[in-house]
């Protein structure tokens, strides 16, 4: 009789099975010597499947190639080709493609929960609505770790669309796990609707306190795709553009600069931005292979 | 139903009855569905030759009367009907109800209103029909207040919709008015609560979903209470689910307004936090509040601003619920859950046992004009009887509903009904000693 994996659900940061920090150390250790071999041999041969309801370019090129780094073979699914099209629920995708026994499911919905799951041994959550977007906010402190030197005490800033952020919620449950991260907010109504946020997080009403704050500034994307009862209206988004959008001049040289991209360089920043000696976007892509990779590994290991 | 009247004796129960406020133990004769006999000494029920029951440790109250359900009959077979309805409002211990107009086809025509009459003569409790205030619950054209208030309409309330224009709804309040009717205010403002599931709050930002304000209710019961005012019309507020609710509703009260509300038992018993698990048994319209919320409601309960309990008894289909925040229906079953749910707070000594009865009973009937129903010789037996237990869990087996959304599955429950006579008659039976009534 086959023994049944432990079947583990990577909802959101806390789930990790180790401290935040041993977990950012752990990836750049990856990415300097390389993935660890009973990683490989764990996964071997085995099968992963991802599903994709929202558009991602990053998120699932990362998931698919440390997936193939693994050893296992990846099957992408999105929305448009899948049964969800027909008015098929997330609950029971879950339950038919667990038939297929497949190692990992890596799950992007617009929903702001997984569904439920099981017979799975790992499911992944590659982004939930609004809600979660846990592997990001891993990627964005393995590359502060990696460019600061440290990942906590840590002031970090955010600007942009924070309202509809799920990146912003997970740095909110990060920091929330590690010591001394303090989180600063400089945006206006409706980009910054928080309501029900943490009372620890510092709002700015001007960029001059704002960067003094932030030793590093973390930039949102304006998430227009995205309605509900805050319409972004012509009005709000131009105000954005004309006070808020972040050009170099602004943005002190000591001060480190990340964005989860997509980029929209006309409402987000300037292009400027981009060639500073500090800004860590590239990076961010660069990391977000390993993160995935220790994190599959990691997780790996507890469903054996 | 039941077609045997019912005879039997009980004895040593304690009685919790509003209108008389007797106290200590007594003992009952019921004959041929009639109380005959009340009284503290055991030698005055001595003669009767049927079945005697010994009730040491229960309760006797007056039938509960639940001023807000949806019984989906017709249009909607498959979440509920009015017999199934019916039955799980007997095994919650009420025996009258008020059924709400969304069905379908609404309940805004005689054709509808004398279908719902005809299949409640055939159901052990007493089914009341609220009509609609504006056809189809569109919020554009009234009704016929008055051919449907002489044809059997208890009320009218647009509850499950939102009426948004207020010239629509000060008209229908002086209509209402005229005809000394009652309006029931589901009271949400429109462009402020669409497309909302969750509270607003910690809840929402978490989910990273939109909230629901609670000040989308606190501005609609304003113009509710505000145009009822001017038009000295009666209104009861459904389901208060807000502090600003409660503030309003104070405020016209001092003013002199004819004005009542009621509060369900998961509004005073949930909060927004159950949300999180995205489970749509948890969805509801009023949405969970916080806790701090949740505490205001029970300060309102305690100082008289809230005048009853109501269910709000909601059924929807297993598949609909299945869709959680990806889309379930708002809505939550209740009945027969009310009285264990709510017992809890009477265990916590937040309001007493005489308080929750009365606003089950006595209060709910008062404010639906139904005669009362004491607890009193010659009187039609129209009661209760439940034990309070040790804690249980709750669990599917204790519904009865045709649905199966309810929020309290899982939680403990404080009480057990034993026997529901209703009109007379048994109308639901689940105590051991009282099979004898099967």
């Amino acid at each position: 009789v086959k023994k049944r994996s432990r079947e583990i659900v990577f909802r959101q940061v806390s789930d990790l099975p180790c401290s935040p920090l041993s977990f950012f150390q752990k990836t750049l250790e990856i990415k300097k010597k390389g993935i660890p071999p009973q990683w490989q041999s764990r996964f071997k041969n085995k099968t992963a499947v991802l599903y994709f309801e929202e558009p991602s370019t990053r998120t699932r090129l990362s998931f698919e190639i440390a997936i193939q780094k693994l050893g296992m073979v990846p099957i992408s699914m999105s929305s448009a080709s899948s049964s969800f099209a027909k008015g098929e629920t997330h609950t029971e995708f879950m339950r038919f493609i667990a038939q297929y026994h497949p190692e990992i499911v890596v799950f992007r919905t617009a929903s702001p929960l997984l569904p439920m799951c099981r017979d799975i041994p790992l499911v992944i959550n590659a982004g939930t609505g609004q809600s979660a977007h846990p592997t990001q906010a891993l990627i964005d402190y393995v590359t502060i770790l990696e460019h600061l030197g440290k990942a906590s005490p840590l002031r970090i800033g955010f600007c942009g669309d924070v309202s509809r952020s799920r990146i912003f919620r997970s740095h909110i449950r990060l920091a929330q796990l590690m010591k001394d991260i303090q989180i600063g907010v400089y945006t206006p109504f409706p980009f910054g609707e928080i309501t029900g946020a943490p009372d620890s997080i510092q709002r700015f009403r001007d960029k001059k306190s704002f960067f003094k704050f932030s030793e590093v500034i973390c930039i949102l994307r304006n998430q227009s795709e995205r309605k509900g009862l805050y319409n972004y209206t012509c009005g709000a988004k131009d105000d954005f553009i004309n006070f808020y959008r972040m050009h170099e001049s602004d943005i002190p040289d000591h001060t480190f600069v990340l964005h989860p991209g997509p980029i929209h360089f006309e409402t987000d920043m300037t292009h400027t931005p981009l060639y500073r000696e500090k800004t860590l976007i590239d990076q961010q892509v660069e990391n977000g292979l390993y993160t995935r990779i220790c994190l599959l590994g990691i997780l790996g290991e507890q469903t054996q | 139903m039941t077609q045997k009247k019912t005879s039997f004796a009980i004895h040593n129960i304690e009685i919790c009855d509003p209108y008389l406020e007797k106290k200590g133990t007594f003992h009952l004769v019921i004959e041929e569905g009639k109380i005959k006999c009340i009284s503290q000494k055991e030698a005055d029920t001595k003669n009767f030759e049927g079945t005697h029951i010994d009730c040491t440790g229960m309760t006797l109250a007056p039938g509960l009367c639940d001023p807000h359900v949806h019984f989906r009959d017709p249009g909607f077979a498959e979440k509920e009907t009015i017999e199934t309805g019916a039955r799980a409002a007997a095994a919650g211990g009420f025996t009258d109800v008020a059924c709400m107009a969304n069905t379908n086809p609404v309940n805004d025509n005689l054709t509808t209103l004398g279908y719902i009459k005809y299949k409640a003569q055939n159901v052990d409790i007493g089914i009341h029909p609220i009509c609609a205030v504006t056809q189809n619950l569109a919020g554009k054209k009234l009704v016929a207040f008055e051919t449907l208030l002489k044809a059997g309409a208890i009320a009218f309330s647009d509850d499950g919709a939102i009426i948004d224009n207020e010239k629509i709804l000060y008209q229908a309040l002086k209509r209402v008015s005229e005809l000394d009717a009652l309006f029931i205010g589901h009271c949400e403002t429109k462009s402020l609560s669409e497309n909302t599931k969750v509270n607003l709050g910690a809840t929402s930002f978490e989910l990273g979903i939109d909230g629901n304000p609670e000040f989308s209710e606190g501005l609609s019961v304003f113009t509710h209470l505000f145009l009822a005012h001017q038009a000295k019309a009666r209104c009861h507020i459904a389901h208060v689910s807000s502090s600003d609710a409660l503030e309003w509703i104070k405020y016209f009260r001092e003013k002199g307004s004819k004005l009542s509300c009621e509060v369900t038992p998961h509004h005073l018993t949930l909060t927004d936090e159950k949300c999180l698990t995205g489970e749509g048994r948890f969805l509801v319209a009023p949405p969970l509040r916080s806790n701090e919320t949740r505490q205001k409601l029970i300060q309102g309960l305690n100082s008289g601003i809230i005048d009853c309990f109501a269910t709000d008894h909601a059924p929807h289909t297993r598949t609909e619920k299945a869709l959680g925040l990806q889309g379930a229906p708002p809505g939550m079953i209740g009945l027969e859950t009310a009285l264990t749910i709510l017992w809890s707070l009477v265990k916590e000594k937040v309001i007493t046992k005489s308080q929750l009865i009365t606003k089950l009973t006595k209060a709910p009937r008062e404010i639906l004009g139904l005669p009362p129903n004491p607890i009193e010789e010659s009187k039609v037996a129209d009661f209760v009887i439940f034990k309070e237990t040790n804690p249980y869990t709750l669990s599917n087996q204790d519904l009865h509903s045709k649905s199966q959304n309810s929020p309290f599955i899982g939680m403990e429950g404080f009480t057990k009904i034993q026997v529901v006579i209703s009109k007379g008659k048994a109308a639901h039976v689940s105590g051991k000693s009282f099979q004898i009534l099967h």
